[in-house]
């Protein structure tokens, strides 16, 4: 049996390529899945996730600082915000001015900061930290989990197999968080080139028939060669791809962006997401990635690039959403696998960390801080903080409030609900 | 050969943002500005890399059509390994010759039919023999990139540099090894100091390649003093009493021991302290050990004043670090998540050779398990191998240019993997295989099928109508299901299916692409374009069995 990291596809999504081609191609019905039985069906919601993924481990401390704490100078000789530095939040916390294209939304209330999120027992490897939040495995042991949190709640949608631009990321790695059952989640990673390239000097229709063919070779080798998991996979892909292809680009070839995105990767990516939700092509959830922020050294210099170009690529978003009337039912949400350590190294930097404040983002935010400010005089063994919120309640505050989804079979257990929504 | 000419005819399509001096921006590199020319177009001048032209038409004279009609290596079936020497000239057994095809797909990036005749009549054994002791074979392609020019402070000429590598070398498992140091001791283009900088990566990969089979101790200690890895991992500002701990972290993490080995935040401490005492100066890396912190460490166990030899030592000797080697291997070679049993004969190498590399790779590729049904097909093909195998096979040529942003487009980027643990697809095959990867990859496929500039005679493309009836008529294709039983035998191992092969015949008889320039005409007299029949090549390379390796 040949493994494959994103388990078993059965031939439900061949119907997808099948009947947007007007193909009968396959008549089985959609097998239950491996998860199908236990996770409940989410109800139709109009409401729209985007998650804004800072990979490398966001400095927490440096974005939303205790600036009036003499613990953080004392142990940052170089990282430590003081009051000319920061927006204020309240009398002790400040945003870094770096991030001061966040202000607006922060001033009209659209902004919340969880504070302290984190999770019991925090590992310091990126690379299991990432796992555990974006497939809630505590454990951390890669693999043992095939699918992720938001690749759950896709596969629960009433028109999961209908309709294949239900979630989109924007990278050419798609993430474990959108890893489902039976589904592969579009991945996007250029508008322009989301789109197969026809034959010279040949109508469409032709096209059509080559492409029609190409997916039936793809079903019949994935029901001769079962066992091989990647027959199915490949199956699974290739039908999505003309699929939401031809749904993708026949809506954002009509969309005009309101304002002008700032030049960077992320403002790039949170473009192509504004298309799709402002062109309607049925998005729910939409994945950005924005990477550097494992600020070992030179911190402060790497921060004063990366963070200006963050919080411009997401005011533009707002402003673009908003021009367009297309805000009110869109959510945003950020999150880094750790924050970093209290005190800072011989490099101008710090190492791996544990709790962070995220941010969320929206009209329907009750925008504020939220959560304890971080207690720099309380630290664990490593010297790092220690959590105040689990990053599985603020999941499941938006699974509850904002999608409507049976959150206790997506997450696992029950974690209380805050109040930012 | 003049080729700055035609040097600006094709930038990448994405290139990453490079930072400015001492500016660490990369963990994930994620860039998306793509341009919408994803074509990539021969020069009109080609440079003829070492007669692959003649070789071609030599080795067509060579394939015998009788080995074109015995049954092959159906999907999913065992292959046998057959050990058989064959003498040099004769005829190669289909079953060798599937085995050669999946050898060369492995270890370097697939086989044009000419080279599975080469190696074909080494016999199996013979050919891992020459593939491993690679540097008993003359390789041209040093001193032919040395008669090229290129400006290595940009980003796209350090990729074409490693792109014509990897089409024209003569010693694909050098290449192919350097492909996976590149993966698994990960350095960036995303954070090396500035495009000045970019230069040290050509560095680092020419160290990979001069020792991609040493002894794993000699490997580590050449990177972790590696100006490029130096600027990735931040040792060249770990400083002596408050270093930071990222290649201390990562060198046990993500290039030896793996994460689930046992060593605790102690041992990343104590081996960052034991890792200071180095600085770049000038972009060359020094050691200074009044720099270097003398402390005492307890290091996995073992306690006493270290420095980077001994953790270095401590970390080869430990009883991960064979597992954890050849378990990246055998996931990169053979196919993911092998079993212990499977990697058994590859970790007892490793510890009984002192450590080498090429004693592991030679365990791998004598294994049964590298010939097995369970290796066949059990891998998505990465980007470098479904792209640089597709042009060889398809006999095109190139200077490269372009060639690196439609990797970018499938998911590898060349110099800048997506972060410091490299590409998820070394490890897990599938993660090679999304919407945006699987559109680029046919995307590229229907370039080499319908570009004019592409189809030229001069080309050497295949599909070439010159190329394309020439083979007609040698071959002697008599139907349509000879026609594409050639194709799929040369492509993809074995002759098609019954009703797979019923597929593509009926497209290609009902010809739906109405002959704009020629007809294809069979020995048997029936017709059809050959618009049709490059896209139905375009069908069988875009299928499934192509992406798989």
């Amino acid at each position: 049996m040949i493994s494959s990291r994103r388990g078993f596809f059965k031939n439900g999504l061949l119907m997808l390529g099948a009947s947007a081609l007007g193909l009968d191609m396959l008549n089985t019905a959609y097998p239950a899945g491996v998860l199908a039985e236990t996770l409940a069906q989410t109800q139709q919601s109009n409401n729209i996730l985007v998650i804004v993924q800072m990979a490398g481990g966001n400095d927490g401390l440096y974005a939303v600082a205790p600036y009036t704490d003499p613990l953080l100078a004392q142990n940052r000789p170089t990282l430590a915000l003081s009051a000319q530095d920061v927006i204020p939040l309240s009398s002790a916390m400040g945003l870094n001015k770096e991030l001061g294209a966040l202000q607006p939304l922060w001033e009209s209330g659209n902004m919340a900061v969880m504070q302290g999120v984190g999770y019991p027992d925090p590992i310091l490897s990126h690379f299991q930290s990432m796992y555990i939040w974006e497939s809630l495995d505590m454990t951390g042991q890669q693999g043992s989990s095939e699918y992720g949190w938001l690749g759950k709640y896709l596969s629960t949608l009433p028109n999961a197999q209908s309709q294949p631009l239900n979630g989109i990321e924007t990278s050419t790695q798609l993430p474990y968080a959108l890893l489902a059952p039976n589904l592969s989640v579009p991945a996007i990673a250029s508008a322009a080139n989301f789109k197969l390239q026809s034959a010279a000097q040949t109508s469409a229709a032709i096209d059509q028939t080559r492409t029609s063919l190409l997916l039936q070779l793809y079903t019949s080798f994935a029901q001769a060669n079962a066992q091989n998991t990647l027959s199915g996979l490949l199956s699974s892909v290739s039908a999505t791809t003309v699929s939401a292809a031809a749904d993708f680009d026949k809506a954002y070839a009509s969309y005009k962006p309101a304002i002008t995105y700032p030049k960077s990767a992320l403002a790039s990516q949170l473009q192509i997401v504004a298309g799709a939700i402002t062109q309607n092509v049925g998005v729910k959830v939409a994945y950005v990635i924005v990477g550097g922020f494992d600020t070992h050294v030179n911190a402060k210099e790497t921060l004063q690039q990366l963070y200006p170009e963050l919080a411009a690529a997401i005011a533009a978003f707002w402003q673009d959403l908003h021009a367009h009337s297309a805000d009110n039912n869109v959510l945003m949400m950020t999150w880094s696998e750790f924050g970093r350590r209290v005190k800072e190294n011989g490099g101008m930097g710090t190492d791996h960390g544990t709790a962070a404040p995220l941010f969320v983002f929206g009209p329907k935010v009750k925008g504020g801080l939220y959560g304890p400010d971080p207690d720099l005089s309380t630290l664990d063994t490593n010297g790092n903080l220690v959590y105040s919120t689990d990053f599985r309640s603020v999941y499941a505050t938006v699974l509850t409030k904002w999608a409507q989804a049976n959150t206790t079979s997506l997450l696992g257990g029950n974690y209380p609900l805050l109040n930012f929504l | 050969m003049n080729e700055n000419e035609n040097d600006n005819a094709f930038e990448p399509l994405t290139q990453p943002t490079l930072s400015t001096d001492d500016t660490p921006t990369a963990i994930t590199e994620n860039s998306t500005v793509v341009s919408e020319n994803t074509a990539i177009k021969p020069q009109k001048k080609e440079l003829q890399f070492g007669g692959r032209k003649i070789s071609r038409r030599a080795l067509l004279i060579g394939a015998s059509v009788a080995g074109l009609t015995v049954a092959g290596i159906a999907g999913g079936t065992m292959i046998a390994h057959d050990q058989s020497i064959i003498a040099p000239g004769a005829s190669i057994s289909p079953t060798v010759e599937a085995n050669i095809a999946h050898l060369l797909r492995r270890v370097g990036f697939g086989g044009t039919q000419a080279d599975i005749q080469y190696y074909g009549a080494l016999g199996v054994t013979g050919a891992i023999n020459q593939l491993v002791n690679y540097e008993s074979v003359t390789d041209p392609i040093e001193a032919q990139l040395n008669s090229m020019s290129f400006d290595f402070t940009k980003f796209a000429d350090l990729q074409r540099w490693w792109i014509l590598r990897m089409l024209y070398t003569k010693r694909p498992l050098q290449e192919k090894m350097t492909l996976f140091w590149h993966g698994l001791l990960t350095s960036s283009a995303q954070k090396i100091g500035g495009p000045q900088n970019l230069p040290l990566l050509i560095k680092q990969n020419q160290f990979f390649r001069a020792h991609a089979l040493d002894t794993f101790d000699n490997i580590l200690l050449g990177i972790t003093q590696d100006p490029a890895m130096m600027w990735w991992l931040d040792l060249r500002l770990s400083r002596k009493n408050n270093p930071n701990e990222n290649y201390a972290r990562e060198l046990m993490e993500l290039f030896t021991l793996g994460v689930s080995s046992g060593y605790t935040q102690d041992d990343v401490r104590a081996a960052a302290f034991a890792l200071t005492g180095w600085m770049l100066r000038n972009g060359v890396s020094t050691y200074l050990p009044a720099q270097h912190n003398t402390a005492t460490q307890t290091f996995l166990g073992q306690t006493g004043s270290f420095d980077y030899h001994d953790i270095i030592r401590i970390i080869t000797a430990h009883p991960a670090a064979g597992p954890h080697l050849a378990t990246r291997l055998f996931s990169f070679f053979v196919h993911p998540n092998p079993s212990a049993d499977e990697i058994k004969p590859m970790v007892d190498a490793y510890y009984s050779s002192g450590h080498s590399v090429k004693a592991v790779i030679q365990a791998m590729l004598n294994s049964s398990a590298f010939f097995s049904a369970a290796s066949y097909r059990a891998r998505i093909k990465s980007p470098a191998e479904f792209v640089i195998g597709a042009i060889r096979q398809l006999e095109l040529q190139t200077q490269g240019q372009g060639i690196g942003g439609v990797m970018t487009e499938m998911g590898q980027s060349l110099f800048a993997p997506v972060n410091v643990a490299g590409w998820p697809g070394d490890i897990e095959s599938d993660a090679w295989m999304n919407t945006a990867t699987w559109m680029a990859r046919v995307n590229l496929l229907n370039t080499a099928a319908n570009v004019p500039e592409f189809l030229s005679t001069d080309s050497g493309n295949i599909l070439a109508y010159e190329n394309m009836t020439n083979d007609i008529a040698k071959h002697n294709m008599k139907s349509s299901g000879d026609f594409i039983n050639y194709y799929a035998q040369n492509f993809i191992d074995s002759p098609l299916s019954s009703d797979r092969l019923a597929l593509l015949t009926q497209f290609l008889q009902s010809n739906p692409y109405p002959s704009l320039q020629q007809n294809i005409t069979f020995a048997d007299g029936t017709k059809t374009s050959w618009e049709t029949a490059r896209n139905t090549i375009y069908i069988l390379l875009s299928g499934p069995e192509y992406q798989l390796n």
